[in-house]
């Protein structure tokens, strides 16, 4: 992947100003090590840093068409170029290079915005349309490429990273209110909203056009018709077995082979990141690198399984060890690359792992993300199910023995209690709601906002995340089955912003690493889409029909393991022992009212509540709590009040440069 | 004995971090539940605060929202297991 950004000035009056677009790729440097261009012209100004993959020689951006009316920067991988270049080339088109980047110039000029739903890959891209003058931003339909803007007196400007955006010093940086509210609701901010009032984020599956008269945001896909198709029952579930199993492996082929560098995988223990690994090792002839994060608190570790497989494919393997120290120190760094603030850790030890991939000599890896959610592999999807069982009689001693079966994983196990638990799982039984799977996770997430000072509180106290999303639904979800709408609400809420992006390409490509997820292929997310719930969640089988494809791929332990989330330590990571030495810089009572959020008073005695227990075997909700407020308070320490902004920057060896302004 | 002060100042200490900003109206009958005071492992760190503080064991079958989700369902609860140890 690469980083993109740009100056749009429809404005005869000035044009793009080149100084501030080299900064703003300055700041892009670490998602595009390799190289950098840029084109300007009266109107557009468009950067480009790249991370080199494909067609090394010739594939520099910014990329034209044959007659120079088309500019494009572009950041992502379109799978398949290969077969779409020679359809193109049929209708008598000439290329310049051997790149994916001209691929889509080609096909904008055939197809036009229609080209974008033929495109099978992940992708981030500005195009300036000359003769029409217009420009379209358009990202990938589940969300995987970043793509930020903010318009301010007339100018338009985007970026892979909003610290990009922010270069502008003219921009306005504060924290949205109601952006606060979703994070503390959903767990992130929904797009087109991100946690800074004035800076927004073009959804999955959306373009924008921006003209002369102002811009517009439109959909090019529809999520709603993917997680909903018409469930047939016309195949048998053998045939069903068969072709997802024959598009997964050619998902994970084409990711692995197209590539001019090798490509690595991430392997996490569970069951997805093994069967991808698997597929690389039956179906390709290259050597396999595999990388794993381990964990020094043996709750969170799943080395084990880490080393069953790699041992049973013979990869070589590499892992990173990673105790409470290690994320406690890392984190205002993952904090600078994630660009919002965040519930949980999680993100800090990928962080740590895509370092290991760059230090040996690794630009792509293969990942597991996506599965959970087109093949009801969450514990939240069994959650609703079981719910959903006990709704139809609450009083039922029997149904509600299930609770048992939830979270076997959990070391505060609320179900260790069951009487106690009940109470609590039998909250808000409209099994008519929606929202009827995330409702209880909502409200438990929503107690963090106890920490808000009282202006904040008032600000918010109207604005309803929840009447938001609802607005969000497609028509006709009355006929959606269970599955589909808690697959909808993952998807919406957080699959993109956070999973793929704060956990996923930001922490790859804080390292120059890209990440490829062949679970997230069209072909594969499709078909899946097609099954029965049952053909998902089978009982409280999670990806039923998955599992039995690839079981004779992968050891019995793997299939046959209890579900696990990725985690990592929480409270403890910045608790433990010593508390991290940059919490006092961040948490003193000046800077909390200056940020405006929290409350000090009561940080403050959360804080001493989290010391006195070293942030060992706190609950559920005092773990988001205490990452909540450091990550919130970091994003103000490190964009608000513009500390981050001081980092030394790397200076970015051009190779094109194209600027029709300089004399 | 009346538990109810001593059990406030807890959840409010420990649990709401001193703060009943943002619930206006908390009192002896607000739902720990309903209003999200705590979450699910949150009960159990009350219940074992309680067993520690008061020395005494809580039975599993006692474990049920009826004898601690409000401070005045915890003080009845405490009542009757205090007075009947002595």
């Amino acid at each position: 992947m690469c980083g993109i950004c740009g100056i749009i000035n429809f404005e005869d009056s000035s044009y793009p100003d080149i100084e501030k677009l080299k900064k703003m790729m300055q700041y892009l440097y670490h998602r595009g090590p390799d190289s950098g261009g840029y084109y300007r012209d009266k109107t557009v100004a468009f950067g480009h840093t790249r991370l080199s993959i494909i067609d090394f020689e010739t594939g520099d951006q910014p990329i034209c068409n044959e007659n120079k009316t088309l500019w494009i920067v572009y950041n992502g991988e379109i799978f398949n170029y290969v077969e779409l270049r020679e359809e193109l080339q049929s209708f008598g088109h000439i290329f310049q290079t051997k790149s994916d980047t001209e691929v889509i110039v080609h096909a904008y000029e055939q197809w036009g915005i229609e080209c974008l739903n033929r495109f099978n890959g992940q992708w981030a891209f500005a195009l300036w349309d000359i003769n029409k003058r217009e420009v379209i931003l358009s990202r990938d339909n589940y969300g995987i490429c970043p793509l930020y803007y903010t318009k301010l007196n007339n100018i338009f400007y985007f970026a892979s990273e909003i610290k990009s955006i922010f270069v502008n010093r003219e921009i306005r940086r504060e924290f949205d209110p109601e952006g606060i509210k979703e994070l503390l609701t959903f767990w992130n901010p929904v797009a087109p909203r991100t946690i800074f009032s004035d800076i927004n984020l073009i959804p999955p599956g959306h373009y924008i056009k921006i003209t002369k008269n102002g811009f517009k945001s439109e959909p090019y896909w529809d999520l709603s018709s993917h997680v909903n198709c018409k469930k047939t029952k016309i195949q048998t579930t053998q045939d069903k077995i068969e072709i997802l199993k024959e598009k997964l492996i050619k998902a994970v082929r084409l990711r692995f082979s197209r590539s001019d560098v090798p490509v690595g995988a991430y392997l996490s223990g569970g069951l997805d990141s093994s069967i991808i690994s698997a597929i690389i090792n039956q179906f390709t002839s290259a050597p396999l690198k595999t990388f794993s994060v381990s964990f020094e608190d043996k709750d969170f570790d799943e080395t084990i399984y880490q080393k069953q497989i790699a041992d049973k494919l013979g990869t070589e393997h590499h892992t990173i060890k990673v105790d409470y120290k290690s994320i406690g120190e890392i984190f205002p760094k993952v904090i600078w690359h994630t660009e919002q603030p965040v519930l949980r850790t999680a993100p800090a030890p990928l962080f740590l792992l895509s370092n290991l991939v760059n230090d040996l000599g690794y630009k792509v890896v293969v990942t597991g993300e996506g599965s959970d959610e087109i093949f009801a592999g969450y514990d939240i999807f069994k959650e609703a199910k079981v719910r959903q069982f006990i709704a139809k009689d609450p009083d039922s001693k029997i149904r509600i023995r299930l609770l048992e079966k939830l979270y076997p994983w959990m070391k505060r196990n609320p179900n260790a209690v069951l009487s106690f638990s009940s109470g609590f799982f039998k909250k808000n039984l409209h099994i008519d709601d929606f929202f009827f799977s995330h409702r209880l996770r909502w409200n438990t997430t929503s107690s963090i906002q106890y920490l808000l000072n009282r202006d904040m509180i008032q600000t918010i106290n109207t604005y309803d995340p929840v009447d938001k999303l609802l607005s969000m639904l497609p028509d006709q979800t009355g006929q959606w089955d269970l599955t589909a709408k808690t697959e909808w609400i993952e998807i919406v809420t957080l699959l993109s912003s956070y999973l793929l992006s704060a956990q996923g390409d930001r922490m790859l490509m804080a390292h120059g690493v890209e990440g490829r997820f062949p679970f997230l292929d069209a072909d594969v997310t499709g078909y899946a889409n097609s099954f029965l719930p049952e053909d998902k969640l089978n009982g409280l089988t999670e990806k039923f029909l998955l599992k039995k494809a690839f079981r004779n791929m992968i050891p019995e332990e793997i299939t046959k393991r209890p579900k696990q989330p990725y985690r990592a330590p929480d409270a403890a990571s910045f608790f433990y022992g010593k508390a991290v030495s940059w919490m006092k810089d961040i948490l003193n009572e000046k800077v909390i009212k200056e940020a405006g959020v929290f409350n000090p008073k009561t940080v403050y005695k959360f804080i001493l509540k989290c010391g006195s227990c070293s942030g060992l075997n706190m609950s559920h909700t005092d773990n988001m709590r205490i990452v909540a407020i450091l990550s919130i308070m970091l994003i103000y320490h490190l964009f608000i009040s513009y500390n981050g902004f001081e980092e030394k920057l790397e200076n970015i060896k051009y190779i094109k440069k194209i600027d029709l302004l300089k004399k | 004995m009346d538990y109810k002060e001593t059990v406030k100042k807890y959840i409010i200490k420990n649990f709401m971090f001193g703060s009943t900003e943002f619930l206006e109206n908390f009192n002896y009958d607000t739902s720990f539940m309903e209003s999200g005071v705590l979450d699910s492992t949150g009960f159990l760190e009350l219940v074992n605060h309680l067993e520690e503080i008061y020395k005494i064991e809580i039975k599993e079958e006692d474990l049920v929202p009826e004898n601690f989700d409000t401070i005045e369902n915890i003080n009845k609860y405490l009542s009757n297991r205090l007075s009947s140890v002595k």
